[in-house]
């Protein structure tokens, strides 16, 4: 299909054991024109000669201290493109249409952002298989006041992230924030299964406790509108 | 969907797919409760009348009020909100206050020739929010929920034609659950790439070991063919399993 340019940013750190498979899948796609930036935040394994080797643009986090929506919003302003896809590292697209399939749904002007499946693969934990098949389901759907939203993988509009960066005062679930607010502006969001990955660690990271305390604490903030 | 009845009693016709509810207005007078909110201590009236009804109507007049916001935010009941037609500032204030979940933006459409009605419904059904008509004439109520009203805002009960509307409402969403089915299973329908033999992890794929199946929609369509032939698997795949990505190691892997 034709269409308006993709740029993907991926953040990663030290993701050289699956970032080859993701940017395989990633170069293979149908969609004509898809340009990759990598935000590296100081891998210290092959992960930038992995980068290197599939044409991304390589961008340095920095020396500052890590932070989610800052990686996102460092490899956004580093692409022209009008469609950002945001994908984590260690996610590999399904096959060939992942990135059309996120594409199409941004044809609706009323659609600002949309996320796709997730599922884990043979080897990922117990705990993450759960998570995945209970949180990523079959159907499409278009969110209007629900604002869950993954950036594991995810496209958005710039012209939307121009308007809205995600947000730096929050450590993760920068995702969820920014989906709440562009929805009170109208807007919509579409969950679009078609547009699946396979997420061998899962959404929450197995059963980290700090993790889970940390996102707790942000979710509450931003159901109070407090972020 | 939900029908809104200030007083007397559902009527009968409805089907499981129309919930019924009584509210009450914040703020507001409640001739048959006793004096308005407002006149006997306003929020603290929210509190102690919470329990007797499912919905608070806020008028124009308390749409900014702080006080009664607050306490409306915490009743944990649905706030039928009155949208007026003072732009869209007019409902940030409320927006900020009410959980989304629980927010309704309602438009009073008593007395108002067609046109008008429906006006105000197409302005209402592109918000984000859940939507409601205050309606007093049967079609109107119908028009409403036609065009994606949740909710049915009914100060006399006489006027709902509770069969009629339960046809409407359960038109509308066995259209929206059959889209959903159509939707899921066109993309399952798609052809893919599959194996005609046991492979397992750490295997070449050959020429010879690919095949076209009917499988799922996540599988790699039959013109990826020439890019998957000499990846090395990554996990084992059985014949009639669709290939993807997910299966292989990159194609530098091994020179790392």
């Amino acid at each position: 299909m034709s269409g308006d340019a993709i740029g993907v940013v991926i953040r990663a750190r030290n993701e050289a054991e699956w970032l080859g498979s993701c940017l395989q899948a990633v170069t293979l796609q149908d969609y004509p024109s898809v340009e990759i930036v990598l935000v590296d935040n100081g891998s210290t394994d092959d992960t930038r000669a992995v980068a290197e080797r599939y044409g991304c643009r390589i961008v340095d986090y920095g020396d500052r201290e890590f932070n989610y929506s800052r990686a996102i919003n460092i490899g956004i302003d580093a692409t022209d493109a009008p469609l950002i896809a945001i994908l984590s590292g260690h996610c590999v697209p399904a096959n060939e249409t992942w990135a059309s399939s996120l594409a199409e749904n941004l044809r609706d002007p009323g659609c600002v952002a949309v996320y796709g499946r997730q599922e884990p693969l043979p080897d990922s934990s117990p705990f993450d298989k759960r998570d995945l098949w209970t949180t990523f389901g079959v159907e499409r759907r278009v969110q209007r006041r629900d604002f869950y939203f993954n950036n594991a993988n995810s496209m958005i509009r710039r012209s939307a992230w121009e308007d809205l960066p995600f947000n730096e005062s929050i450590h993760g679930l920068e995702d969820q924030d920014w989906a709440k607010k562009v929805l009170r502006t109208g807007h919509r969001i579409v969950y679009e299964p078609r547009a699946s990955v396979f997420h061998h660690h899962g959404i929450n990271h197995d059963q980290s406790e700090e993790r889970a305390d940390r996102h707790v604490h942000i979710i509450d903030l931003i159901r109070q509108d407090l972020t | 969907m939900n029908i809104w009845l200030r007083t007397g009693d559902p009527p009968s016709g409805a089907t499981s797919v129309i919930r019924f509810g009584r509210f009450l207005e914040a703020g507001g007078k409640d001739d048959r409760q006793g004096p308005a909110l407002s006149e006997i201590g306003g929020v603290a009236d929210i509190d102690s009348r919470n329990g007797d009804i499912a919905a608070w109507y806020v008028g124009p007049g308390h749409r900014s009020d702080p006080e009664i916001l607050e306490a409306l935010a915490g009743s944990g009941k649905a706030v039928l909100l009155d949208a007026g037609q003072d732009g869209d500032n007019a409902l940030d204030a409320p927006r900020r206050a009410i959980p989304t979940a629980s927010l309704v933006l309602t438009a009073d459409l008593c007395g108002h020739d067609d046109a008008w009605v429906f006006q105000r419904l197409a302005v209402l059904s592109a918000q984000p929010e859940s939507f409601a008509a205050i309606a007093d004439r049967a079609t109107v109520i119908m028009a409403a929920v036609a065009m994606g009203a949740s909710d049915v805002v009914v100060p006399d009960a006489s006027c709902l034609d509770a069969a009629a509307l339960s046809r409407i409402a359960d038109a509308r969403m066995r259209a929206s659950s059959t889209n959903d089915v159509a939707a899921v299973e066109s993309v399952e329908r798609l052809r893919c790439l599959s194996v005609r033999r046991t492979l397992a992890a750490g295997e070449r794929i050959l020429e010879d070991d690919l095949t076209v199946a009917v499988t799922d929609y996540r599988g790699l369509g039959p013109a990826m063919r020439s890019h998957v032939i000499g990846l090395t698997l990554r996990y084992p795949i059985e014949p009639g399993d669709a290939i993807h990505f997910g299966h292989f190691h990159d194609r530098y892997a091994d020179e790392r």
